[in-house]
Protein backbone atom coordinates (compact mmCIF):
# COMPACT_ATOMS: atom_id res chain seq x y z
CA UNK A 1 0.00 0.00 0.00
CA UNK A 2 1.16 3.17 -1.00
CA UNK A 3 2.38 5.34 2.35
CA UNK A 4 0.68 8.56 1.17
CA UNK A 5 -2.76 7.16 1.64
CA UNK A 6 -1.54 6.47 5.36
CA UNK A 7 -3.19 8.34 7.99
CA UNK A 8 -5.04 11.04 6.30
CA UNK A 9 -7.84 12.50 8.00
CA UNK A 10 -10.81 11.53 5.52
CA UNK A 11 -11.28 8.94 2.97
CA UNK A 12 -8.58 8.39 0.23
CA UNK A 13 -9.20 6.08 -2.75
CA UNK A 14 -6.92 3.26 -2.67
CA UNK A 15 -4.77 2.93 -5.45
CA UNK A 16 -5.19 -0.20 -6.21
CA UNK A 17 -8.71 -1.24 -6.38
CA UNK A 18 -10.42 2.54 -5.95
CA UNK A 19 -12.09 1.57 -3.05
CA UNK A 20 -12.53 4.64 -0.59
CA UNK A 21 -10.45 3.76 2.60
CA UNK A 22 -9.06 5.39 5.66
CA UNK A 23 -5.73 3.96 6.56
CA UNK A 24 -4.87 4.35 10.25
CA UNK A 25 -1.12 3.16 11.27
CA UNK A 26 1.10 3.34 14.09
CA UNK A 27 4.90 3.66 15.29
CA UNK A 28 5.01 -0.22 15.18
CA UNK A 29 4.34 -0.34 11.89
CA UNK A 30 7.96 1.09 10.76
CA UNK A 31 9.81 -0.35 13.89
CA UNK A 32 12.09 -3.22 13.62
CA UNK A 33 11.88 -5.67 16.55
CA UNK A 34 15.48 -6.28 17.65
CA UNK A 35 16.58 -9.25 19.52
CA UNK A 36 18.98 -10.46 21.56
CA UNK A 37 20.57 -13.91 21.04
CA UNK A 38 21.19 -16.97 23.68
CA UNK A 39 24.54 -17.03 24.71
CA UNK A 40 26.26 -20.15 24.84
CA UNK A 41 28.13 -21.50 28.15
CA UNK A 42 31.83 -20.35 28.28
CA UNK A 43 32.54 -21.35 31.70
CA UNK A 44 31.60 -25.15 33.56
CA UNK A 45 30.39 -22.96 36.17
CA UNK A 46 28.06 -20.70 34.76
CA UNK A 47 24.19 -22.10 34.76
CA UNK A 48 22.97 -23.39 32.21
CA UNK A 49 19.28 -23.68 30.68
CA UNK A 50 16.97 -26.43 31.80
CA UNK A 51 15.53 -27.04 28.63
CA UNK A 52 19.04 -26.18 26.42
CA UNK A 53 22.44 -27.28 28.28
CA UNK A 54 24.25 -25.15 25.74
CA UNK A 55 22.45 -22.06 26.67
CA UNK A 56 23.40 -19.78 29.37
CA UNK A 57 20.89 -19.41 31.97
CA UNK A 58 19.61 -15.77 32.09
CA UNK A 59 16.60 -15.76 34.23
CA UNK A 60 14.66 -18.55 36.49
CA UNK A 61 10.96 -19.63 36.08
CA UNK A 62 9.15 -17.00 38.67
CA UNK A 63 6.37 -20.04 38.27
CA UNK A 64 8.52 -23.38 38.30
CA UNK A 65 11.94 -21.64 39.38
CA UNK A 66 13.78 -23.37 36.36
CA UNK A 67 16.85 -21.98 35.13
CA UNK A 68 16.16 -20.52 31.36
CA UNK A 69 18.20 -19.10 28.34
CA UNK A 70 16.81 -16.02 26.91
CA UNK A 71 15.23 -18.46 23.80
CA UNK A 72 12.88 -19.93 26.41
CA UNK A 73 12.33 -17.28 28.17
CA UNK A 74 8.91 -15.82 28.28
CA UNK A 75 7.79 -12.14 29.45
CA UNK A 76 4.21 -12.68 30.52
CA UNK A 77 2.69 -9.89 32.39
CA UNK A 78 5.68 -8.24 34.18
CA UNK A 79 7.23 -11.31 34.68
CA UNK A 80 9.43 -14.34 33.41
CA UNK A 81 7.67 -18.02 32.69
CA UNK A 82 8.96 -21.17 30.59
CA UNK A 83 6.59 -22.42 28.30
CA UNK A 84 5.39 -25.73 30.48
CA UNK A 85 4.31 -23.21 32.93
CA UNK A 86 2.79 -20.81 30.07
CA UNK A 87 0.49 -23.96 28.89
CA UNK A 88 -0.40 -25.76 32.01
CA UNK A 89 -1.63 -22.16 33.51
CA UNK A 90 -3.80 -22.06 30.40
CA UNK A 91 -5.01 -25.63 30.60
CA UNK A 92 -5.89 -25.17 34.30
CA UNK A 93 -7.44 -21.22 33.34
CA UNK A 94 -5.30 -19.77 35.73
CA UNK A 95 -4.01 -17.39 33.45
CA UNK A 96 -6.87 -15.05 32.43
CA UNK A 97 -5.31 -13.12 29.70
CA UNK A 98 -4.81 -16.78 28.06
CA UNK A 99 -8.19 -17.86 27.73
CA UNK A 100 -10.23 -17.51 24.88
CA UNK A 101 -13.35 -19.41 25.17
CA UNK A 102 -16.13 -19.28 28.18
CA UNK A 103 -19.19 -20.95 28.64
CA UNK A 104 -21.62 -18.53 29.66
CA UNK A 105 -23.90 -20.60 32.46
CA UNK A 106 -26.10 -17.45 33.63
CA UNK A 107 -27.56 -16.93 30.11
CA UNK A 108 -28.19 -20.72 29.85
CA UNK A 109 -29.81 -21.16 32.86
CA UNK A 110 -31.55 -17.66 32.12
CA UNK A 111 -32.58 -19.30 28.48
CA UNK A 112 -33.82 -22.44 30.34
CA UNK A 113 -36.42 -20.32 32.31
CA UNK A 114 -37.47 -18.29 29.75
CA UNK A 115 -37.60 -20.06 26.41
CA UNK A 116 -39.78 -22.64 27.15
CA UNK A 117 -42.67 -20.92 28.77
CA UNK A 118 -43.79 -20.54 25.33
CA UNK A 119 -45.42 -24.13 25.50
CA UNK A 120 -46.11 -23.30 29.16
CA UNK A 121 -45.93 -27.53 29.82
CA UNK A 122 -42.45 -27.58 28.94
CA UNK A 123 -41.51 -25.75 31.81
CA UNK A 124 -42.35 -28.74 34.34
CA UNK A 125 -38.90 -30.34 33.03
CA UNK A 126 -36.94 -26.83 32.59
CA UNK A 127 -37.57 -25.51 35.97
CA UNK A 128 -35.49 -27.64 38.23
CA UNK A 129 -32.85 -27.68 34.91
CA UNK A 130 -32.58 -23.85 34.98
CA UNK A 131 -32.51 -24.13 38.92
CA UNK A 132 -29.91 -26.97 39.08
CA UNK A 133 -27.66 -25.27 36.38
CA UNK A 134 -27.99 -22.10 38.02
CA UNK A 135 -26.95 -23.28 41.67
CA UNK A 136 -24.36 -25.65 40.15
CA UNK A 137 -22.33 -22.64 37.95
CA UNK A 138 -23.29 -19.41 40.80
CA UNK A 139 -19.57 -19.65 41.29
CA UNK A 140 -18.29 -20.19 37.65
CA UNK A 141 -16.70 -17.47 36.00
CA UNK A 142 -19.02 -15.41 33.50
CA UNK A 143 -18.03 -13.38 30.80
CA UNK A 144 -14.66 -11.75 31.24
CA UNK A 145 -16.11 -8.26 30.35
CA UNK A 146 -17.46 -7.89 33.37
CA UNK A 147 -20.92 -9.50 34.76
CA UNK A 148 -22.87 -10.13 37.90
CA UNK A 149 -25.09 -12.72 38.99
CA UNK A 150 -27.87 -10.68 38.14
CA UNK A 151 -29.15 -13.62 35.18
CA UNK A 152 -28.16 -16.64 37.94
CA UNK A 153 -30.85 -14.60 40.46
CA UNK A 154 -33.45 -14.35 37.48
CA UNK A 155 -33.34 -17.61 36.62
CA UNK A 156 -33.95 -18.95 39.88
CA UNK A 157 -36.83 -16.64 40.74
CA UNK A 158 -38.76 -17.27 37.08
CA UNK A 159 -37.74 -20.70 37.74
CA UNK A 160 -38.97 -20.88 41.30
CA UNK A 161 -42.17 -19.38 40.42
CA UNK A 162 -43.19 -22.26 37.77
CA UNK A 163 -42.39 -24.51 40.08
CA UNK A 164 -44.54 -22.99 42.57
CA UNK A 165 -47.27 -22.72 39.84
CA UNK A 166 -46.98 -26.11 39.04
CA UNK A 167 -47.08 -27.35 42.59
CA UNK A 168 -50.50 -25.45 42.87
CA UNK A 169 -52.03 -26.61 39.93
CA UNK A 170 -50.89 -30.48 40.97
CA UNK A 171 -52.19 -29.76 44.78
CA UNK A 172 -55.54 -28.33 42.88
CA UNK A 173 -55.59 -31.75 40.76
CA UNK A 174 -55.00 -33.59 43.35
CA UNK A 175 -57.82 -32.42 45.74
CA UNK B 1 -16.53 1.64 42.49
CA UNK B 2 -14.00 -0.20 41.38
CA UNK B 3 -12.98 0.54 37.73
CA UNK B 4 -14.23 -2.50 35.53
CA UNK B 5 -11.15 -3.74 33.95
CA UNK B 6 -12.77 -3.58 30.34
CA UNK B 7 -13.99 -0.64 28.51
CA UNK B 8 -16.36 -0.95 25.73
CA UNK B 9 -15.88 0.44 22.48
CA UNK B 10 -18.41 2.03 20.47
CA UNK B 11 -19.94 -0.90 17.90
CA UNK B 12 -21.79 -4.17 17.76
CA UNK B 13 -22.29 -6.31 14.58
CA UNK B 14 -22.71 -9.90 13.93
CA UNK B 15 -20.74 -11.99 12.51
CA UNK B 16 -22.38 -13.76 9.42
CA UNK B 17 -20.90 -16.85 7.11
CA UNK B 18 -23.66 -16.31 4.61
CA UNK B 19 -26.52 -14.03 3.94
CA UNK B 20 -29.14 -16.53 5.63
CA UNK B 21 -26.73 -18.09 8.24
CA UNK B 22 -29.42 -18.51 11.29
CA UNK B 23 -26.14 -18.71 13.81
CA UNK B 24 -25.23 -15.40 14.08
CA UNK B 25 -22.20 -14.44 16.49
CA UNK B 26 -22.11 -11.23 17.81
CA UNK B 27 -18.87 -9.32 17.95
CA UNK B 28 -17.76 -6.32 20.04
CA UNK B 29 -14.32 -4.76 21.01
CA UNK B 30 -13.41 -4.36 24.56
CA UNK B 31 -10.19 -1.91 25.63
CA UNK B 32 -8.13 -3.24 28.54
CA UNK B 33 -5.58 -2.21 30.29
CA UNK B 34 -2.94 -3.50 28.02
CA UNK B 35 -4.41 -5.30 25.03
CA UNK B 36 -7.77 -4.72 22.82
CA UNK B 37 -10.15 -7.86 23.25
CA UNK B 38 -12.10 -8.57 20.05
CA UNK B 39 -15.46 -10.58 21.67
CA UNK B 40 -17.09 -13.33 19.56
CA UNK B 41 -20.33 -14.18 21.51
CA UNK B 42 -23.35 -16.54 20.42
CA UNK B 43 -25.31 -15.98 23.38
CA UNK B 44 -24.38 -18.71 25.45
CA UNK B 45 -20.32 -18.55 24.52
CA UNK B 46 -18.04 -16.08 24.02
CA UNK B 47 -14.75 -16.21 22.08
CA UNK B 48 -11.87 -14.34 22.55
CA UNK B 49 -9.11 -12.68 21.02
CA UNK B 50 -6.42 -10.05 22.37
CA UNK B 51 -4.49 -7.66 20.32
CA UNK B 52 -2.33 -6.13 22.33
CA UNK B 53 -1.48 -2.01 21.78
CA UNK B 54 2.02 -2.50 21.13
CA UNK B 55 1.73 -4.85 17.90
CA UNK B 56 -1.26 -3.43 16.70
CA UNK B 57 0.37 -1.90 13.16
CA UNK B 58 -2.29 -0.22 11.05
CA UNK B 59 -6.40 -0.37 11.22
CA UNK B 60 -8.13 0.03 8.05
CA UNK B 61 -11.51 1.25 7.18
CA UNK B 62 -12.93 0.04 3.85
CA UNK B 63 -16.00 2.23 2.70
CA UNK B 64 -18.41 -0.36 1.57
CA UNK B 65 -21.67 -0.01 -1.31
CA UNK B 66 -23.75 -2.24 1.59
CA UNK B 67 -25.53 1.34 2.79
CA UNK B 68 -26.73 2.13 -0.75
CA UNK B 69 -27.74 -1.07 -1.34
CA UNK B 70 -30.12 -1.33 1.23
CA UNK B 71 -30.91 1.91 1.34
CA UNK B 72 -32.45 0.95 -2.53
CA UNK B 73 -33.64 -2.12 -1.25
CA UNK B 74 -35.75 -0.80 1.80
CA UNK B 75 -37.09 2.45 -0.01
CA UNK B 76 -37.88 0.72 -3.33
CA UNK B 77 -39.99 -2.30 -1.04
CA UNK B 78 -41.73 1.10 0.18
CA UNK B 79 -42.52 3.21 -2.49
CA UNK B 80 -43.73 0.05 -4.29
CA UNK B 81 -46.34 -1.12 -0.80
CA UNK B 82 -47.69 2.47 -0.52
CA UNK B 83 -48.14 2.88 -4.37
CA UNK B 84 -50.05 -0.27 -4.04
CA UNK B 85 -52.14 0.54 -1.28
CA UNK B 86 -52.94 3.80 -2.83
CA UNK B 87 -54.19 2.27 -5.77
CA UNK B 88 -56.03 -0.60 -4.00
CA UNK B 89 -57.39 2.33 -1.75
CA UNK B 90 -61.11 0.51 -2.14
CA UNK B 91 -60.34 -2.21 -0.53
CA UNK B 92 -60.53 -2.70 2.74
CA UNK B 93 -58.48 -5.22 3.62
CA UNK B 94 -55.58 -5.18 1.34
CA UNK B 95 -55.02 -1.56 1.56
CA UNK B 96 -54.43 -1.37 5.49
CA UNK B 97 -51.86 -4.03 5.13
CA UNK B 98 -50.03 -2.76 2.55
CA UNK B 99 -49.84 0.94 4.44
CA UNK B 100 -48.25 -0.76 7.35
CA UNK B 101 -45.79 -2.75 4.97
CA UNK B 102 -44.76 -0.05 3.57
CA UNK B 103 -44.59 2.28 7.00
CA UNK B 104 -42.10 -0.54 8.23
CA UNK B 105 -39.95 -0.86 5.37
CA UNK B 106 -40.19 3.70 5.32
CA UNK B 107 -38.68 2.89 9.03
CA UNK B 108 -36.12 1.00 8.26
CA UNK B 109 -35.12 2.93 5.33
CA UNK B 110 -34.95 5.86 8.14
CA UNK B 111 -32.99 3.67 10.53
CA UNK B 112 -30.52 2.62 8.36
CA UNK B 113 -30.44 6.51 6.59
CA UNK B 114 -29.96 7.14 10.11
CA UNK B 115 -27.14 5.04 10.98
CA UNK B 116 -25.24 6.39 8.01
CA UNK B 117 -22.51 4.72 5.83
CA UNK B 118 -21.27 1.46 5.95
CA UNK B 119 -17.38 -0.06 6.12
CA UNK B 120 -15.52 -2.98 6.24
CA UNK B 121 -12.75 -2.49 9.32
CA UNK B 122 -9.34 -4.53 9.37
CA UNK B 123 -7.08 -5.01 11.68
CA UNK B 124 -3.37 -5.68 11.48
CA UNK B 125 -0.48 -6.90 13.25
CA UNK B 126 2.80 -8.04 12.15
CA UNK B 127 1.86 -11.77 12.22
CA UNK B 128 -2.34 -11.61 12.11
CA UNK B 129 -4.99 -9.85 10.31
CA UNK B 130 -8.55 -10.12 11.57
CA UNK B 131 -11.80 -8.58 10.08
CA UNK B 132 -13.69 -6.28 13.08
CA UNK B 133 -17.24 -7.28 12.54
CA UNK B 134 -18.13 -4.71 15.59
CA UNK B 135 -17.54 -1.80 13.31
CA UNK B 136 -19.66 -1.80 10.60
CA UNK B 137 -20.57 1.75 9.89
CA UNK B 138 -18.20 4.81 9.23
CA UNK B 139 -19.35 6.63 12.45
CA UNK B 140 -18.64 4.35 14.63
CA UNK B 141 -15.46 3.20 13.10
CA UNK B 142 -14.65 7.15 13.74
CA UNK B 143 -15.09 7.30 17.28
CA UNK B 144 -13.59 3.54 18.15
CA UNK B 145 -10.19 4.75 15.73
CA UNK B 146 -10.40 7.74 17.87
CA UNK B 147 -10.42 6.24 21.17
CA UNK B 148 -8.45 3.44 20.08
CA UNK B 149 -5.58 5.39 18.45
CA UNK B 150 -4.75 7.41 21.94
CA UNK B 151 -4.54 4.61 23.26
CA UNK B 152 -2.20 2.64 21.19
CA UNK B 153 0.10 5.67 20.59
CA UNK B 154 0.25 6.35 24.00
CA UNK B 155 1.40 2.56 24.87
CA UNK B 156 3.75 2.76 21.83
CA UNK B 157 5.52 5.93 22.74
CA UNK B 158 6.49 4.52 26.10
CA UNK B 159 7.62 1.13 24.74
CA UNK B 160 11.33 0.45 23.78
CA UNK B 161 12.06 -0.93 20.21
CA UNK B 162 12.81 -4.55 21.64
CA UNK B 163 9.26 -4.27 24.46
CA UNK B 164 7.23 -3.63 20.73
CA UNK B 165 6.17 -7.02 20.33
CA UNK B 166 6.78 -8.49 23.76
CA UNK B 167 3.14 -7.58 25.09
CA UNK B 168 2.49 -11.45 25.78
CA UNK B 169 5.70 -13.89 24.33
CA UNK B 170 9.42 -13.01 23.57
CA UNK B 171 12.11 -15.17 22.04
CA UNK B 172 14.81 -13.15 21.92
CA UNK B 173 17.20 -15.53 20.19
CA UNK B 174 16.33 -16.53 16.53
CA UNK B 175 17.17 -19.88 17.17
CA UNK B 176 14.79 -22.51 17.02
CA UNK B 177 14.48 -24.61 20.44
Amino acid sequence: MRQEIFNRSDFTECPSCHTPVLVKTYPALSQTVKVKPAENIGLDTEASCFFHAQKKAEVACSSCGRYLCSLCDIEFEGGHICAACLAAGKKKKKIKNLETHRVLYDSIALAAAIIPMITVWLTIITAPVSIYIAFRYFRAPTSITGRTKIRFILAIMISSLQLTGWSFLLYRFLK
Amino acid sequence: MADKEYQKLPGGGTKRKAFLDVTRTRASLWMGKDHLLYQLSTGFTEDYKRFYYGDIQSIVVCKTMRFMVWNFVLSGIAIFCGLLAVALKHNIYASPVLYTVAFFFFLFFGINLAMGPTCICHLYTQVSEEELYSLKRIRTARKALKILTSRIEEKQRVATTSDISSSTFVHRSGDQP
